[in-house]
């Protein structure tokens, strides 16, 4: 997958979720990972299926939290990022290091670092 | 280290961040040592232009650490593992790489990898930069 293609999603899944669009947000998920896609909080376990795992956030978190994004950054195959999870009515927020590998065979598989009390 | 917990990672990426910053090569060189006595891995990530871990960090060391010094962003501890967003800022310029690390620890063993990204100023020369040369310097 070309660098283009993974900016293009990093940027459209951000502003699918603060616009509050689910369908855009899941979509932009589609397109990159049509076969595969599987989501790993680490040091919780091992990776579960990753739209077991996007629905569950979206439900939960969607009217919640507002993403900011502090740095992307495309190397090769892989992305990683730099959330600011701002928690909406409140100045707090969930600072969140997040990698997105783009495998061949439309498949993605994202590790999510967030910070544990 | 036999015992990968959170507080001795913890330590460990302050502490990489104090020595660089203070130019304190063998302290810096140490801390990995203490870490990784039986193995070092270093990854540029999207290159294919693997070294042994230790020629990189010395080499690191001896091209830029006068050139960049260390500003952390944001440090996550998960697990055996870590995560770190960096801005590299070259002395002398207004300008940073931002860099974002991952650090996996297992006993002994300290596997890295970087994620680049060159700053946008222009008439810098990439070259200089390890992990972002187009000559794979």
């Amino acid at each position: 997958m070309d660098k283009h293609t993974i900016e293009a999603f990093v940027h459209a899944q951000v502003m699918a979720w603060n616009a509050g669009d689910k369908a855009a947000f899941f979509n932009a998920y589609r397109e990159v990972a049509p076969n595969e896609l599987t989501i790993e909080y680490v040091g919780r376990g091992p990776a579960a299926d990753g739209w077991a795992v996007l629905e569950g956030m979206w439900s939960q978190q969607s009217a919640k939290i507002e993403i900011e994004e502090v740095a992307a950054i495309v190397n090769g195959n892989e992305a990683a990022c730099h959330n600011r999870n701002k928690i909406r009515g409140t100045d707090k927020a969930i600072e969140t290091l997040e990698l997105y590998r783009f495998d061949d065979g439309g498949r993605l598989h994202v590790r999510y670092f967030i910070p544990q009390p | 280290m036999t015992t990968l917990d959170r507080k001795a990672i913890e330590r460990f990426m302050r502490a990489q961040v104090t020595a660089w910053n203070a130019h304190d090569r063998a302290g810096f060189l140490a801390l990995y040592r203490e870490m990784a006595p039986q193995s070092l891995e270093i990854e540029y990530v999207g290159r294919d232009d693997r070294q042994d871990g230790w020629f990189v960090i010395e080499e690191m060391w001896d091209k830029h650490n006068l050139q960049i010094t260390l500003d952390v962003v944001v440090t996550v501890v998960n697990g055996n593992e870590a995560a770190i967003h960096h801005r590299n800022c070259i002395v002398g310029t207004d300008a940073a790489i931002e860099s974002i690390e991952t650090y996996r620890f297992e006993p002994g063993r300290l596997a890295v990898r970087y994620f680049l990204k060159p700053p946008g100023t222009e008439g810098l020369d990439l070259n200089r930069f390890r992990g972002l040369a187009i000559d794979g310097a």
